[in-house]
């Protein structure tokens, strides 16, 4: 913890201390800023479930440091999640069985997340670039709405792609992580959403420290301040600045009202309005996780109410629309049970035939070649002739 | 048993997975390569410090994106996707008119006047213009402008709607000043569109960028007997044999469209092969020498051998950069000679650049020469 509190928040410590010393005329602290090593908050969080796990009696310590460093370094999760907590998986380390099925439906998970993340986020993303080019201050109001209706969707679809991923290579090597995202822009409430969105680190949070902090079973007010100290660390977790503060704060409060009044509110409100209001209070939150400059936020927020439409409007070209609507399906999909159902069968087989084995082979091949493709050709966009601008 | 069958599946997944890779080690299937202006990526040679700068694996990324088995196709079933789901074209500044006509984006730009470069520049290199034709006709040696017609010129009807046209273009201004200074000038631009839809095959084709073979034959035809004319000497003929349509249409018609590197042909009107040869000579006829500083559309005629044939071996100074064919054996550029020097061993020079090139008309040719000889 040591560790991830130096190379994370080390150089967040120092530019405050500095700032603040600045305002009362004093010098600024010298400093080198720390480089910060990838995955470091994930791994740190796989490494104290560990340790705790042993101390709780949960899990037995690993006998041989290759089966260590095998759980700390599993690749396909190390730096992207899911967090994957030692007493889940301990058996699976030193022994596990590898069939040959699962390695297909791995290689077909892998597959889906792939597409999610090269043929969805990234065409979301070349949005959200060039919104953040402009400048929050030369954008539309129109172009603010889709702006962050294209991060909500690109943040979701990223994050689910690279666990779909980690997910499907751990299957083809035999380990069965835990599931990271469960179709979290159909909750009814923020309470039900963070069952759905990052599961694992929610889950870490409640077993970790929530619960370890009295959780609810104690006053209403030891409630609440557990709920926002885990999510205000939750924020402080996601990056070391105090956009990410604040946008746990958020969520924080939203819990609390949830138990208060809100969720009973979205409950008689009924199915789809509650899941959309929900879907706009999650939405309004991305605006500080994704700019990571809290003045910047609110000043979007203002924006996307000030119905300013002199400004510069970015196109929105055919694929992009293609893309919303592909999103918005996959996103709410699970909201029917006809939806629950197709997932349940593609994703969580009990049995497929060999016929499914087959196609979902065939599929997994087309779309991993078809994302190469995209992803070697995004930036392939030549001339048709060498041409010489100059010499006037 | 079945075991056996996942077994069996798993290894066919495999072995596609890998193909690429036995592609790129034994080129076992014939890729054709992609068209239009392709940089190279070198592969990076390996050293701790440009592993630590991060540049040798920046390089290797770039390095092995352009040069993994099947690139080709797989660029090309990409870009096809792209076309055909959401009309997105994978080529710079390449752009569907109406009724899927293609243009680069400059043709339009010089049409509509937004690249104009201002009143005071034209006029500043048409006196110079002026004033090396004075200089060279007093040596006895003539200069010849053409004007190319572009695409966005001749098809102005299909550019896209959002484009509006201004009256102020570099054209309409540099013709306006070639014409008033009474300069040796073939208006192929206005030619052209005079002509349009009046001969017998098309002279622009829907998906290239330049005239069509046919219009390239007859803006040649031209050519010679102008050269003829100015220069009071017998020139070889250029013989049209014969124009044969066929499945596949020549490829620098499709110029744009193979740049687009698609997997299938777009749908577009027909333009013919062309088949002619220049006439033989007298050996003692009097020839002439001729240079050539143009833009890309003196390539089809370069490459028919006008200049071996009419312009006495004569060199092609491809945007006053590259010196051709001399840059086939050994890469020789223009800075590299002595200006002077070379134009004078010659007896007509020849400045062919097309409107959407007009911005850089002759690519510092004039002006260079104007110090040469009066600074």
């Amino acid at each position: 913890m040591g560790l991830l509190v130096y190379f994370k928040y080390a150089n967040f410590f120092v530019e405050n201390v500095n700032n603040a010393l600045e305002s009362l005329g004093f010098n600024e602290l010298s400093w080198v800023n720390v480089a910060l090593p990838i995955g470091i908050s994930f791994y740190t969080f796989q490494t104290l479930s560990y340790a705790i796990d042993i101390y709780r009696g949960q899990a037995v310590p690993l006998k041989k440091l290759h089966n260590y460093l095998l759980f700390i370094m599993s690749f396909p999760q190390m730096i992207a999640g899911p967090i994957v907590r030692y007493n889940n998986i301990a058996t699976q380390i030193v022994s596990r069985k590898e069939p040959f099925d699962e390695k297909l439906e791995g290689f077909f998970r892998f597959s889906i997340g792939l597409a999610k993340k090269v043929l969805i986020a990234n065409i979301f993303a070349g949005y959200t670039n060039d919104v953040l080019e402009l400048g929050v201050e030369n954008i539309t109001t129109t172009t603010a709405w889709v702006g962050i209706l294209a991060y909500t969707f690109q943040i979701y679809f990223d994050f689910s792609g690279y666990s779909d991923m980690a997910i499907g290579l751990g299957k083809i090597m035999g380990f069965k992580f835990p599931e990271n995202f469960d179709s979290p822009y159909t909750s009814m409430s923020i309470t039900e959403f963070w069952r759905r969105w990052h599961i694992t680190l929610s889950t870490w949070m409640r077993d970790y420290l929530y619960i370890p902090l009295g959780g609810n079973k104690k006053s209403i007010f030891l409630t609440y301040r557990n709920l926002i100290l885990v999510f205000l660390l939750s924020g402080l977790w996601h990056g070391a600045m105090w956009s990410f503060i604040f946008w746990g704060a958020y969520h924080g409060l939203f819990l609390i009202l949830d138990r208060l009044f809100l969720k009973a509110i979205l409950a008689k409100l009924g199915k789809i309005p509650a899941v959309l209001i929900t879907f706009f209070i999650v939405m309004i939150g991305w605006v500080f996780f994704w700019l990571e400059d809290i003045n910047l936020g609110f000043y979007y927020i203002i924006k996307l109410f000030s119905f300013e439409n002199s400004l510069t409007e970015l196109e929105i070209d055919n694929q992009l629309i293609f893309t919303f609507i592909i999103a918005v399906i996959f996103s709410l999909f699970t909201l029917s049970m006809f939806g629950k159902k197709v997932e349940q069968k593609l994703l969580f087989p009990t049995k497929w035939s060999k016929g499914n084995y087959v196609l979902a082979s065939l599929f997994g091949l087309i779309i991993y070649f078809y994302c190469t493709a995209e992803i070697t050709t995004q930036d392939f966009n030549p001339f048709i002739y060498l041409r010489f601008n100059y010499g006037e | 048993m079945e075991n056996r069958f996942y077994r069996v599946l798993i290894g066919f997944v495999c072995l596609v997975l890998l193909f690429p890779l036995i592609q790129q080690i034994s080129g076992v299937i014939k890729v054709k390569p992609l068209e239009g202006y392709i940089v190279k990526e070198e592969q990076p040679k390996f050293s701790w410090l440009n592993w630590l700068d991060e540049s040798y694996q920046k390089q290797l990324n770039r390095y092995v994106k352009q040069n993994y088995g099947l690139q080709p196709s797989f660029v090309r079933a990409s870009n096809q996707v792209q076309y055909s789901l959401f009309g997105n074209l994978r080529a710079r500044g390449v752009l569907f008119g109406k009724e899927n006509y293609l243009y680069e984006e400059n043709y339009i730009k010089a049409i509509t006047g937004s690249d104009f470069i201002g009143d005071s520049l034209i006029a500043d290199k048409v006196y110079k213009l002026q004033k090396i034709t004075d200089t060279l006709n007093s040596l006895h040696k003539k200069i010849v402008v053409v004007f190319a017609p572009g695409k966005g010129s001749f098809y102005p009807e299909k550019i896209p709607k959002k484009y509006t046209t201004k009256s102020v273009t570099n054209y309409k201004r540099y013709t306006d000043y070639m014409l008033k200074n009474k300069l040796n000038f073939i208006d192929a631009n206005r030619w052209f569109r005079d002509n349009k839809g009046k001969k017998e095959a098309p002279l622009f084709p829907q998906t290239g960028v330049h005239w069509s073979k046919y219009g390239e034959h007859l803006m040649a035809d031209s050519l010679i007997s102008y050269l003829e004319s100015l220069c009071n000497v017998n020139l070889p003929n250029l013989i049209l044999d014969s124009l044969k349509y066929q499945d596949k249409k020549p490829k620098d018609d499709t110029d744009i469209e193979n740049g687009l590197n698609l997997v299938f042909s777009l749908n577009s009107y027909q333009t013919p092969h062309v088949y002619s040869h220049f006439e033989a000579l007298d050996s003692l006829a009097p020839r002439i020498k001729g240079l050539v500083v143009a833009d890309s559309y003196y390539w089809g005629m370069f490459n028919k051998l006008f200049s071996h044939n009419v312009l006495g071996n004569g060199q092609f100074w491809y945007y006053n950069e590259v010196i051709y064919p001399d840059a086939y054996k050994e890469m020789i550029k223009v800075k590299d000679v002595n200006l002077k020097t070379e134009v004078e061993k010659n007896d007509v020079i020849i400045l062919m650049y097309t409107d959407a090139n007009l911005p850089v008309f002759a690519n510092g040719f004039i002006n260079d020469l104007y110090k040469v000889y009066y600074q």
